[in-house]
């Protein structure tokens, strides 16, 4: 099967090398794509140097227009599975091949990567677990989808939902909204085990300063996402 | 409605709609933009027109004093303009969202096919 790894980066000069080859050394049959978001710093460079993967978007998009660039890649390029994966080195590309397992066991549309089944390795602090919960459990409410870690990027999607997220993905912090996405649209959403690492360079996306709003925003985008949802009531 | 506030308010909005054809004249107004500032032109010329409209409506909605249902009347094609812009603001976004990627992509391939010949 084609699988695709899809990589956004914005200004991650510090890591992007150290994921690659990470990728290089764990997953030598997939091929991977850095989407480079219009970084301030050298990543444009680093990966032009090293004769990289990468696209190069003019314009920052943010993570759900880079993310979904990565989706239309693969789409044209015809591959069969998708990999998300952030940037920053927080996840490890070993497990690439274990969600992919679990994906065509059960049978699913997307695969996400949680941190929260084994509860090894990082596991966040306790307010971000208390929001990540939260969420959690109103993507239940709203969509029956049982997913523990849903802010996670760590995913694979099946050929059907590369082509989904190719024309509709969320602008910002669209991960816990794309779970509500597939599910509502018919898809079915399972989570494998992974084991994250704490973020090794740079900065995180997300400040402290920005998790009220991150919460309000996602909250609000998932409840609107079911009302507005023009496919009437779930299968 | 006294017959000074109509004069003015005629005079207001002759001007608005020769503002809007000059725009128009220009190229630099999308006619099916300007539709809605139009449209909104002619419900004022209405009311000018039939002050005695003006004094029904007002009363009809609650409101004490018929100049007031103007200012109401303002203020919601103002309010629809804004929605309708965010509207517009909302599908360019999507627009050029989508070109940035495609030319990220296109620039992709042209740069493998250059390294290929």
């Amino acid at each position: 099967m084609k699988t695709l790894i899809i990589i956004p980066a914005y200004n991650e000069s510090e890591n992007i090398e150290r994921v690659i080859a990470d990728i290089k050394n764990n997953c030598p049959d997939y091929d991977y794509l850095i989407v480079n978001d219009c970084s301030t710093d050298h990543t444009a460079e680093i990966c032009k140097k090293n004769n990289f993967n990468y696209i190069d978007l003019c314009c920052n998009l943010g993570i759900g227009g880079g993310v979904q660039s990565g989706y239309i890649y693969a789409y044209r390029n015809g591959y069969d599975y998708a990999v998300q994966i952030d940037g920053d080195g927080q996840h490890d590309p070993q497990y690439i091949s274990g969600m992919i397992e679990v994906l065509e066991k059960e049978s699913a549309d997307m695969v996400v990567g949680s941190r929260f089944i084994t509860k090894e390795g990082f596991q966040s602090s306790g307010m971000r677990r208390f929001g990540i919960n939260f969420l959690s459990a109103l993507i239940r409410m709203v969509c029956g989808a049982k997913v523990k870690d849903v802010t996670s990027g760590f995913r694979v999607a099946n050929r059907k939902y590369i082509e989904f997220f190719s024309k509709e993905y969320a602008d910002d912090y669209p991960e816990p909204e794309a779970i509500v996405a597939v599910t509502l649209s018919g898809g079915k959403v399972v989570e494998a085990p992974v084991i994250m690492r704490e973020r090794e360079g740079g900065v995180s996306s997300i400040s402290p300063f920005k998790s009220i709003y991150y919460m309000i925003k996602v909250s609000l985008a998932i409840l609107l996402y079911r009302i507005t949802y023009k496919g009437g009531a779930k299968k | 409605m006294n017959i000074v506030l109509r004069v003015s308010l005629l005079v207001a909005i002759a001007a608005y709609l020769v503002l809007i054809l000059v725009l128009l004249r220009k190229k630099s107004f999308n006619l099916k933009y300007s539709l809605l500032w139009m449209f909104m032109a002619v419900v004022l010329l209405l009311m000018v027109a039939f002050p005695q409209m003006v004094v029904t409506i007002a009363d009809i909605i609650g409101v004490s004093l018929p100049i007031n249902a103007i200012f109401m009347a303002f203020i919601f094609f103002i309010l629809l303009m804004v929605v309708s812009l965010t509207s517009i603001i909302s599908k360019q976004h999507r627009e050029i969202k989508t070109l940035i990627q495609n030319v990220a992509i296109l620039q992709k391939r042209v740069s493998e096919l250059e390294n290929k010949n």
